[in-house]
């Protein structure tokens, strides 16, 4: 028996596996993609073929599908940003989130966001929307505003173009048991797009919402909307300006009552953190909690930066080498001898940042360049490992060895 | 013959310690035009005549350039780099786009071109031609400077550094090594950047004189007519995998099976694209096409190799004993940048179809900065090079391709001084 659900995607992408041999179209793709490899010393048909699009298509991109921007509000430092994405578009699942790509001074710059609305908005009208909060020094929401709102408001929205990744992410919602979902902060919009997809609920949902302000609570109006279509929805506003943080006696008598009960956490990385440790002195079981975080370590340090802070000696690096993950600690100097002194190998030539032999994709972080003082962007990018120094927590991905 | 030169060293470093007297003067004179300008050096008493000195002309530049005055070098280049730096974005990014567009369009056209050479011959022609061009500026003007990391900051998901390839018979990730890695961080140091005569041809009196060398002209029209295969080749080589012993000193990354998966990878899918998969789609033209397919390969190796020996083999450019990166500062690497390469003249559109590397002085100095901004940043760093007085080596292309002719010809001879390498 459902005890809810939420319409299926009909053009949900579904992973596609490319290494799949076995089956004959399988085979066909494998074979046609080495051909075209062979062919044209490009990754892809499509890739190979994308400059020339663009003589016709300005906005067409191989790897991200262009989005026209219908709507962007402001609220209380947060930006709402109604898109409509292209035909290559594949859908989503509520609960996951996209790249939004904007292309700045001939820079690719991305940021990964959850899709806040409904499937159904996009089912009916083609619409997604992202709730973006703004960062004081955030070089995407600043340019939001400053180029995007503008041409927005004045009708000429595709004079600043925006592209979309493919929607990715686990973090959905499991149509069996009852629901526990903690959010904080902007961590309300993964979870707003499952509740406002929901179309029948059957079983008790509890979602406890932290915000700092009443300015800051998103999605109001939807709140009291769902909770009178669903009477099984509680909602309980938790506003830590006027009262204490949650604690996990807040929760304990729903652990105890709903034992079947599946954990959704979403905020900041400390909060799901933080939170994934309480649920389980709480006897949790770990498999039912689900959690996504986001938000930067890296924006915290420059705030304290820019209030005179002083640095702290060791960022914690995140390492992604093929499917492992390894954690650890920055020492003096640069990321290369941080990466060897944990006894990595990344490949390197000059250590002196000539010859490009130690460039390694950063997924989220900033550093600072030793040769030139530049200091990176926060998102995705290339740096050289030899001259880089980590200025906050950083994110690298490795070529396996 | 690079197993000779460790004791060449010594010599070299005996000898050089009397000659740190060079007037830094000297320098200057050698940009005046004539390829191998008499010059002052020569009054440096060396014991040889002065014909001989002229005519080794590395011989002649360097005095001690002082750590003092190699910072304020540094300061003035780094001033300029970052400078540029700011000015890198949406302009560079839409100039490389134009280039891949043009790439594509030629690349295109140029096969289908051929196919319809079945009509008229002259169609075949100018398919090849425009085959050739296609490959030109994927090589050069696309393929070397991504590779270089110059649009890196495009966070372009394939013309970047880390995943683009090009359409030759090379390997990028081993040219990447080779290149990125040796040539540019040890440029026209006698041992250390093996760029400097391919391990086949004497360019300087610091290599041992072999028999082979007096037909070293031949060699080099060999290898500028395989060019591709030379280029690809260049790692096994240096690594020894089929040939010769293991250097000693040598530290390798990378195995031997992965150069050798690298190598005939790469290459056997170029073979087999140009040879065999287009032609058949080509159907009756399958001969024709594979003969403009050989042709237009032909005609780049001839081109990338003519343009690359112009930027380090001149008769102007010096070379450098390997004592001079042991501890090398920043000012002293853009130093031995300056004095080890040579630009060419001419037109925008030639400067196109060389990848910029007639504004090699400027890529030396500045590797990862886009090629796009080397014209506009030559007229600076002659400047400073002038204000410094270090050589800044130009000259139109014929005068700088005679003179390499000239040098490849002139090292063909044994010469009686067998140390000319400058150590600064």
């Amino acid at each position: 028996m459902t005890k809810f659900s939420t319409p299926v995607p009909s053009l949900n992408q579904l992973p596609v596996c490319h290494q799949n041999t076995k089956s004959i179209s399988g085979l066909l793709r494998q074979c046609w993609r080495w051909c075209c490899q062979v062919a044209l010393v490009q990754p892809s048909l499509v890739s190979y073929l994308e400059p020339l699009i663009r003589l016709v298509l300005p906005n067409f991109r191989a790897q991200w599908s262009h989005a026209r921007v219908v709507d962007i509000q402001q609220q209380a430092g947060f930006i709402h940003l109604t898109l409509r994405p292209g035909r290559r578009w594949r859908g989503f699942i509520p609960g996951q989130h996209v790249q939004l790509m904007l292309e700045i001074n001939g820079r690719a710059i991305s940021r990964i966001f959850s899709i806040s609305s409904s499937l159904q908005l996009f089912q009916q009208q083609g619409l997604i929307r992202l709730t973006i909060q703004q960062q004081s020094k955030g070089l995407m929401t600043s340019h939001l505003m400053q180029w995007l709102k503008p041409a927005v408001d004045a009708g000429t929205p595709s004079s600043v173009p925006v592209h979309l990744s493919a929607a990715t992410g686990s973090f959905v919602l499991q149509q069996q048991q009852p629901l526990l979902l903690l959010a904080a902060g902007s961590g309300i919009t993964p979870i707003h797009a499952m509740l406002s997809s929901v179309t029948r609920l059957t079983q008790p949902v509890l979602l406890i919402y932290s915000f700092r302000g009443a300015e800051q609570m998103l999605f109001a109006e939807s709140w009291r909307e769902l909770q009178s279509r669903f009477p099984l929805l509680q909602i309980q506003f938790v506003d830590t300006n006027l009262r204490q943080r949650l604690q996990p006696g807040d929760v304990e008598t729903w652990c105890k009552s709903q034992p079947q009960c599946q954990m959704y956490l979403c905020g900041p990385s400390r909060f799901s953190l933080d939170w994934q440790n309480k649920l389980l002195a709480l006897g949790v079981d770990a498999s039912a909690i689900q959690q996504e975080s986001f938000g930067l370590a890296a924006v915290p340090f420059l705030v304290a930066a820019a209030a005179g802070a002083e640095k702290p000696e060791s960022f914690p690096i995140e390492i992604r080498q093929s499917t492992q993950v390894r954690n650890i600690s920055s020492t003096q100097g640069s990321l290369l001898s941080s990466l060897e002194a944990a006894g990595f190998n990344p490949s390197y030539g000059c250590r002196r940042g000539i010859c490009m032999q130690c460039l390694c994709q950063k997924n989220q972080g900033l550093v600072r360049n030793l040769l030139t003082g530049e200091i990176s962007d926060v998102g995705p990018g290339m740096i050289q490992l030899c001259i880089s120094q980590p200025l906050s927590a950083v994110e690298l991905s490795l070529p396996s060895s | 013959m690079n197993e000779r030169i460790n004791s060449l060293q010594q010599l070299a470093m005996a000898d050089s310690v009397a000659n740190h007297s060079h007037a830094d003067a000297d320098i200057s004179s050698s940009q005046s035009g004539e390829p191998f300008p008499a010059n002052s050096a020569a009054t440096v008493h060396t014991g040889h005549s002065i014909q001989e000195i002229a005519a080794s002309n590395v011989r002649q530049q360097t005095g001690r350039f002082s750590e003092a005055q190699a910072s304020a070098l540094a300061a003035d280049l780094d001033a300029l780099a970052s400078a540029t730096r700011d000015e890198v974005g949406s302009a560079d990014s839409r100039y490389l786009l134009k280039i891949v567009q043009l790439q594509r369009v030629a690349a295109i056209s140029g096969r289908l071109l051929m196919v319809a050479g079945f009509w008229s011959a002259w169609w075949w022609g100018l398919g090849v031609l425009f085959l050739a061009l296609a490959k030109i500026l994927d090589n050069m003007e696309i393929g070397h400077n991504v590779l270089h990391g110059q649009y890196d900051f495009m966070n372009h998901p394939y013309l970047n550094s880390r995943t683009f390839e090009w359409d030759i018979a090379c390997d990028a990730k081993s040219w990447q090594r080779t290149h990125n890695y040796e040539h540019h961080t040890y440029t026209n140091i006698i041992g250390k950047d093996r760029d400097f005569g391919y391990g086949l041809l004497r360019l300087s009196d610091d290599f041992r004189w072999r028999l082979q060398n007096s037909w070293q002209i031949l060699t080099y029209f060999l290898l500028s007519t395989l060019f591709q295969w030379g280029v690809s080749y260049h790692e096994m080589a240096a690594e020894r995998v089929f040939f010769g012993r293991k250097k000693a000193d040598r530290v390798s990354q990378i195995s031997d099976a992965q150069l050798k998966k690298a190598f005939f990878g790469k290459g056997g899918r170029q073979l087999l694209k140009d040879y065999l998969l287009f032609p058949l789609l080509s159907g009756p033209m399958f001969f024709p096409v594979l003969a403009g397919n050989f042709l237009a390969n032909l005609l780049r190796n001839w081109w990338t190799s003519t343009i690359i020996f112009c930027g380090h083999f001149t008769s102007q450019v010096h070379v450098f004993t390997p004592d001079v990166c042991v501890n090398e500062s920043r000012g002293h690497w853009y130093y031995r940048q300056m004095l080890g390469s040579a630009n060419f003249t001419g037109p925008r559109w030639f400067h196109i179809l060389s990848g910029h590397l007639s504004c090699q002085i400027e890529h030396h100095l500045f590797p990862d900065l886009p090629a796009y901004r080397y014209l506009q940043l030559a007229p600076q760093v002659a400047a400073i090079a002038k204000k410094h007085g270090i050589a800044y080596h130009s000259g139109s292309f014929v005068r700088q391709y005679l003179s390499v002719l000239q040098r490849i010809l002139r090292f063909s001879l044994p010469g009686h001084d067998r140390q000319v390498a400058s150590n600064m």
